[in-house]
């Protein structure tokens, strides 16, 4: 694998044609917020003693307003434009330049049923996108922006959508089958003092990873087969190193990862075209799935399961 | 008076609830062992097939059969789990040699033999950490205030932690 900064590099190349895009939509934004301003100071004074000088005034409104409206319409176009050119450049790029084999749709997602199989929380509304599809030692490995949200409606019609997960899934489907469900899940770490009456849980044998992450499993030898000290190891690395909370599914054939990070893979015009923490971040994220789902791949290999 | 009888109620729930959480911890101990035991058995049961499949390479396999089967008999007889571990190693360095062996290598018996323990020396490992993790829990709990106090008047002790392969110091030898 290529390091980040081989990467940012080769994605800065297409830099300077990406921030002229962003400059151009952005003057369009600032204009037609210079046209709205013009429009309410030109219609505020409107009214004038002279006919004509109404008449003139009254000419100029409906111009300016004709703009506004053009302007305004034109608002979310510049913004999906930028953002489709903003992924196809620099998104699609970094990817391929990660793992040739990679594959990038941004219009595509993660289809819901695969988010329930993992077993997370419901939930009433999802959405995905961004969707990276490939081959890891040979085992396919998807990866998907997720967002999925609470509907409530009160008893005045009013509704109200909550964010329960907005982040990153990744998906991969193992050659050995696991018997069973090992659930990783974020330690709570002070309630978790009072609900941790889960007969499925189990204690590991790091007090560091305890810190981090409860282990929920039906069948206790398996889950500690594949949870070495190696991969707690590794997993407690990244939670402290990149400070992004993350939780795991392995159930049947498939290993379901979900970081909880928000949206990667969105920018606005008011970023720079090329954001060095964001694409650092993206890069952790798919580097961090990819070694440590080839650990749970050497370990399952290694014993059998 | 009504505050007494509410502390004392207070008090007797505490007591009988940290009294069973002990017992509870103590017995998923004995659970994790006896896991212990049943993999270990199994992996012993197929001592005598790797012993088959690999003596005509070794050279004095006489003292190692000798060996392996008097801890063999001594783990079922006391399901003493030092032995069990040491039994384990002597497997353990049996499999490592034949591996070398480049006969043993091209042998379909062997190399069925060698995934079979493999698999078993995995869960044989997991079944340790999981002991290992549950006694871990239960010493803390019955050495830390205030339920030291419970575990000191019903004489609960504290238990011991499974040595890992690398710490027994026994030195196992197979002469080929």
């Amino acid at each position: 694998m290529r390091s980040f900064e081989s990467i940012y590099q080769e994605v800065k190349a297409n830099r300077q044609e990406l921030e002229n895009v962003r400059k151009e939509e952005k003057k369009r934004v600032m204009m037609t917020i210079g046209e709205v301003v013009l429009f309410y100071v030109v219609i505020s004074n409107c009214y004038s003693p002279s006919v004509v000088w109404m008449a003139i005034k009254l000419a100029l409104a409906l111009g300016l307003f004709i703009f506004m409206v053009k302007g305004i319409m034109n608002l979310s176009k510049s913004n999906v434009n930028y953002k489709k050119i903003y992924k196809k450049k620099v998104i699609q790029t970094f990817i391929k330049a990660y793992d040739d084999n990679l594959n990038y749709e941004p219009e595509k997602g993660m289809d819901s049923k695969v988010y329930q199989q993992a077993e997370f929380e419901g939930y009433d509304k999802y959405y995905s996108e961004d969707l990276i599809e490939g081959l890891l030692e040979g085992h396919p490995i998807r990866m998907a922006e997720v967002h999925t949200q609470h509907v409530r409606t009160d008893s005045n019609g009013n509704t109200t959508e909550t964010t329960i997960f907005q982040g990153l899934l990744g998906v991969t489907h193992f050659k050995n089958v696991y018997h069973g469900t090992l659930k990783i899940r974020l330690d709570n770490q002070f309630l978790g003092m009072f609900f941790r009456k889960n007969k499925q849980r189990i204690e590991m044998d790091s007090g560091e990873f305890e810190k981090y992450f409860e282990v929920m499993a039906d069948d206790k030898i398996q889950a500690m087969q594949i949870l070495t000290s190696d991969i707690m190891d590794k997993m407690i690395s990244f939670v402290k190193e990149s400070k992004i909370k993350y939780e795991i599914t392995i159930k049947s054939d498939c290993m379901y990862i979900r970081f909880i990070t928000g949206s990667v893979f969105e920018t606005s015009l008011w970023k720079p075209a090329l954001d060095y923490q964001t694409l650092k971040k993206l890069y952790a994220l798919i580097h961090f799935t990819f070694d440590l789902t080839s650990a749970f791949i050497k370990v399952m290999n290694e014993t059998e399961i | 008076m009504g505050i007494l009888v509410i502390v004392s109620a207070i008090v007797l729930v505490w007591f009988f609830l940290t009294y069973n959480s002990i017992v509870m911890r103590r017995n998923k101990i004995k659970q994790a062992k006896s896991s212990i035991d049943v993999y270990l058995t199994q992996r012993f049961d197929l001592i005598p097939n790797l012993v088959a499949c690999v003596k005509g390479y070794m050279k004095h396999e006489q003292s190692v059969i000798t060996q392996v089967t008097m801890l063999r008999s001594d783990y079922q007889q006391t399901k003493n789990l030092k032995s069990g571990a040491t039994l384990n190693k002597i497997c353990n360095n049996m499999i490592g040699l034949a591996e070398n062996n480049p006969h043993l290598k091209a042998n379909d018996q062997f190399l069925k033999l060698q995934k079979s323990l493999r698999k078993m020396e995995s869960q044989l490992q997991a079944a340790r950490r999981l002991y290992n993790s549950e006694v871990t829990v239960y010493n803390t709990k019955i050495t830390t205030v205030p339920t030291n106090l419970i575990a000191h008047l019903f004489h609960f002790k504290e238990e011991e932690l499974f040595e890992t392969e690398a710490e027994i110091k026994e030195n196992i030898e197979i002469d080929w």
